[in-house]
């Protein structure tokens, strides 16, 4: 059982932190769906700080060093499937550059009962487009941003939306370029 | 809405901080119970009888013992409960080891054996605006066999539905084909079944969380509640044995 004690303290913390290390892990695990699991067992841990050592400041460096710590443990396990970033040969990069890049982002066409679907379909893409999508939309990065946040370069990060958003749109029967696969 | 709202609330709601939270305490809460539980048994045999005889029911008078009681809810015909209160006691459980792997049901067909979620009878607070809920489906998968770390085994569903403050929660385990995974057990001796609609069943309350598991038309169901009251427990109960 959890103490008011430990809760008052895990609270501050918890919510002083709660979106840098959303953000990491995210942004470091290699499939989405991953996430909660891996922030359950970053808390989990600061929980087990506060209750054995309560004179132990635990600051959010210190919640990011066992955020780092947990993305790495999780993946020891053979369970997880290793999803391998699309970025991983030039090639690939090549081809994704000769997406029209003539997309409008602003372009308004995914509605709130489509976002089951959306959901879905960003978890089966590779590790590097929720990510992108997280930051641009989520935490309102720019592309700029984006780029320097995950080590790419922009036009990977412009091209990732451009033809995620574009495969959405078909996906959602709205139209765009039928050629997408 | 524009995209960048939509994808933006897409994914407050998957992560949102409160249900996460919740699912942190929760987990944390029963970890806490498991240790409680281990340290009980590794008292010398000897003590364990005298402890165990604590929780049986009458005294000469037919009295209850303070540890089993009726609770103060509408009385009906069909209904007759006792709570086993194990928060003192903290004996006769048992833990499970069971590897398992946990994941949003957001992709799960729809199975009949969750027909009973939409009847279930919740507590005011625990619906916010156009009958709105707060709730998550997510599904159990466990290995076939000890050599097998494929978890790809469906086990079973769990729906929890939180209050709109968060505080309070129901959680329901449930399937056709297995029992329910749960991490800790209390031994049936000395408890007092309960009966609803003619199926008898025993509850256990260990602080605020009440637990009751039992086979309805054929689905095994696992129940936890936290924070709930015994009206609530009852009323939720009698939605879902009819």
């Amino acid at each position: 059982m959890i103490d008011q004690e430990t809760l008052k303290t895990f609270d501050k913390l918890y919510y002083e932190s709660y979106n840098d290390v959303l953000k990491y892990v995210v942004c470091n695990c290699s499939n989405i769906e991953d996430t909660k699991d891996i922030i359950q067992n970053v808390y989990l841990e600061v929980i087990k700080k506060i209750k054995k050592d309560a004179n132990f400041e635990i600051t959010k460096g210190y919640i990011m060093g066992i955020t780092k710590n947990k993305v790495k443990d999780y993946y020891r396990f053979n369970y997880k499937n290793k999803i391998l970033s699309l970025f991983s040969n030039k090639d690939n990069i090549d081809l994704l550059d000769q997406t029209s890049s003539d997309f409008d982002l602003q372009d308004s066409f995914i509605k709130e009962t489509d976002l089951d679907i959306v959901w879905k379909y960003l978890k089966e893409k590779s590790g590097i487009i929720p990510k992108i999508f997280y930051l641009y939309y989520y935490a309102d990065y720019g592309i700029k941003d984006i780029a320097e946040y995950l080590n790419i370069n922009e036009s990977s990060v412009k091209n990732n939306l451009y033809r995620t958003l574009k495969e959405l749109k078909t996906l959602l029967n709205i139209g765009g370029d039928e050629n997408v696969q | 809405m524009s995209n960048n709202k939509n994808i933006k609330k897409m994914f407050q709601k998957e992560f949102d901080i409160e249900i996460m939270k919740q699912r942190i305490l929760n987990k944390e809460r029963k970890k806490g119970m498991n240790f409680k539980n281990i340290f009980k048994w590794s008292v010398a045999p000897i003590c364990l009888g005298a402890i165990i005889s604590g929780v049986l029911l009458f005294n000469n008078n037919k009295e209850l013992r303070s540890n089993i009681y009726e609770p103060n809810i509408e009385p009906k015909n069909n209904v007759s409960m006792y709570i086993n209160d194990v928060s003192k006691m903290m004996v006769g459980s048992l833990k499970i080891d069971a590897d398992i792997k946990v994941v949003d049901g957001v992709n799960v067909p729809y199975d009949e054996s969750m027909n009973f979620i939409e009847k279930l009878s919740l507590p005011k607070d625990f619906k916010g605006e156009n009958d709105l809920k707060k709730d998550i489906l997510e599904v159990v998968y466990t290995n076939k066999d000890k050599t097998d770390n494929s978890y790809t085994y469906l086990n079973n569903f769990i729906y929890t539905v939180y209050s709109n403050s968060d505080e309070r929660n129901i959680e329901i385990q449930f399937s056709k084909e297995n029992k329910p995974i749960r991490d800790y057990l209390f031994s049936e001796e000395g408890s007092k079944l309960s009966k609803i609609n003619d199926l008898e069943l025993r509850i256990y309350k260990y602080d605020k969380v009440y637990f009751t598991e039992f086979n309805y038309q054929g689905i095994n169901f696992d129940i936890e509640t936290t924070n709930i009251n015994e009206q609530e427990l009852t009323d939720l109960l009698l939605s879902i044995i009819k």
